[in-house]
């Protein structure tokens, strides 16, 4: 993808290719061309997951069994193995967690690998390289999407009471998504420098849930020494605690949190998303 | 900003065009030999200056064929007008859409169906649906895949990958056609049957740039001809004389020699 403008020249566009200035592509220019091919994404998220689910035998039955069997296992660890001591409210911030970190973690490990597999498409054809891990966002949020469905329904099954305060739960959910967005640019274009970054990448991210208030409680981390810092430090520690905290519990949040979290968000797609525009001029020389 | 340099009958103004990348000497980089080579202080990656500043014009209805000996520059160039590499160096201005087919049978995903790559492809290069799908059934006659559309790539032959793509990008349409090393892929029928394609889009008053080896391919289908020698233009014009002085260079070896009887 070089930098290019664009000028009208009769009835055809002319474009002119030049040198990236100080690394970078014209920006403007490839927003616009992100949105021009939005369909792209959509259509090869589909064709994936139809791959996907070609040769299993539920299809895309899958889509809710598989949230379906998750809640199920933990649903025996809290009630039947630890004896449901600790109540309906722990397994819903669990679930919740457990359903959000996955969303991360499926973007992630699915961009890492978006560029390089690609490789075919990268040297024949002209697009924003970025379209590629955002299909495994959009993925992940498809798979994501059914979860969060089961989790609603279990939610008022268990009787649990619907404060007003889950409204927070919509931009909290905004930033973990912004997140994961920076996270998968990321990773798809360290991968190819670093071919070692998917195998990596599933570790990195069972760290990032243990560290994170989804086994426990927020304020279990925070009466720690260092549980202050893991708040601070731990970039989605802070969207967790408030997208869990304002469903389960109906709780407020001091304005510092919603600060870090933002903070932690953009920061994240900033990144992600400077790091691979500087890269893509290469990947039709490296791949 | 002002139009195309020279008339307005210019689809390609390539000036002063210089290209350098950077590439790393293995394929595939990891971990044991990132920290190998840097505990011994080697480079692992290269810088690579494929094109130094090189400047033509192509007109509209020119079927221009580029030869040269490996490492020349030819598929850097092919690049670099298709947009996949940014330039280093100068400028280049194309008028109308590039399609490009420069790796052979790959820009598809083998487990995806023919109809699936043929939609993504068409997506990803900034087609509408719609227009692909006015153009899909011509696209699928002229590369006869009817029986196999619809199943997985990986059941593919190496002809039928190298027909569906030829015939992609030649029939959705562009203004300029990138081809490298495609022609001498698919069975004499098909071969002949791509020229004729060839002829007809040049016809159209399209663009068309061709990468061959095939010294005759590009005598039969070329309008001009471009001699790329280490990354610079040694010789363009008529295919005849050109080709002819890059085959007395391929026996003599030396350049400068060649040049002087042309």
């Amino acid at each position: 993808m070089s930098e290019y403008s664009l000028e009208s020249n009769g009835d055809l566009e002319v474009r002119v290719l030049r040198p990236f200035k100080a690394g970078f592509p014209n920006i403007p220019q490839y927003l616009r061309d992100i949105w021009a091919r939005r369909e792209f994404i959509s259509e090869l998220s589909r064709a994936d997951r139809e791959n996907e689910q070609l040769d299993t035998f539920f299809g895309r039955l899958w889509n809710i069994l598989s949230p379906l069997l998750s809640a199920l296992v933990y649903y025996l660890f809290i009630f039947v193995i630890q004896g449901g001591h600790q109540g309906a409210e722990r397994f819903l911030h669990l679930m919740l967690g457990i359903f959000v970190l996955e969303f991360i973690s499926t973007a992630a490990t699915r961009g890492a690998t978006s560029i390089v597999s690609a490789a075919g498409l990268i040297n024949n054809t002209q697009f924003p390289r970025a379209l590629l891990p955002l299909t495994n966002v959009l993925t992940a949020w498809r798979i994501f999407l059914p979860a969060l469905g089961i989790y609603g329904v279990l939610y008022l099954v268990l009787g649990y009471p619907v404060t007003i305060y889950a409204l927070q739960a919509i931009p909290a959910l905004f930033l973990i998504l912004i997140f994961a967005t920076g996270l998968a640019l990321f990773a798809a274009t360290a991968q190819v420098y670093f071919r070692d970054t998917a195998a990596i990448m599933p570790f990195l991210l069972r760290m990032l849930m243990f560290i994170s208030p989804v086994l426990y409680f927020p304020e279990q981390a925070k009466e720690q020494l260092g549980g202050k810092f893991l708040a601070l430090l731990n970039p989605i520690f802070c969207m967790v605690e408030i997208f869990s905290g304002s469903i389960v519990r109906g709780n407020t949040f001091d304005v510092w949190t919603w600060i870090i979290a933002t903070s932690w968000a953009f920061v994240s797609l900033f990144i992600g998303f400077v790091f691979l525009v500087t890269r893509e001029g290469e990947f039709a020389a490296r791949l | 900003m002002s139009s195309l340099p020279g008339s307005d009958e210019v689809t390609i103004a390539v000036k002063n065009l210089g290209l350098t990348y950077r590439t790393r000497l293995n394929r595939t980089p990891n971990v044991k030999e990132a920290l190998v080579s840097f505990g011994r202080g080697n480079k692992s990656v290269i810088s690579v200056e494929a094109l130094k500043g090189i400047s033509f014009e192509v007109k509209h209805g020119t079927v221009l064929g580029i030869i040269g000996s490996n490492g020349a520059g030819k598929s850097t160039l092919m690049k670099a007008v298709a947009g996949l590499l940014p330039p280093t160096s100068g400028e280049i201005r194309i008028r109308g859409q590039v399609s490009a087919m420069l790796s052979l049978g790959i820009g598809f995903n083998p487990n995806l169906s023919g109809r699936q790559n043929v939609l993504l492809g068409g997506l990803a290069a900034g087609l509408s649906r719609a227009e692909i799908e006015e153009n899909f059934d011509a696209v699928v006659d002229f590369a006869e895949l009817h029986d196999h559309i619809d199943l997985p790539m990986r059941t593919y032959s190496a002809g039928m990958y190298s027909r569906l793509a030829f015939s992609v990008s030649t029939t959705i349409n562009p203004e300029i056609l990138v081809i490298d090393e495609a022609l001498s892929a698919g069975d004499a029928s098909f071969k002949e049957k791509s020229f004729e394609r060839i002829q007809e889009l040049a016809d159209q008053a399209k663009t068309l740039l061709i990468v061959s080896h095939a010294l005759a391919t590009i005598q039969d289908l070329c309008t001009e001809v471009l001699w790329l020698d280490h990354g610079k233009i040694a010789m363009q014009g008529d295919p005849e004389k050109v080709t002819a002085a890059y085959t007395k260079y391929l026996h003599v070896g030396d350049i400068s020699a060649v040049l002087e009887d042309f």
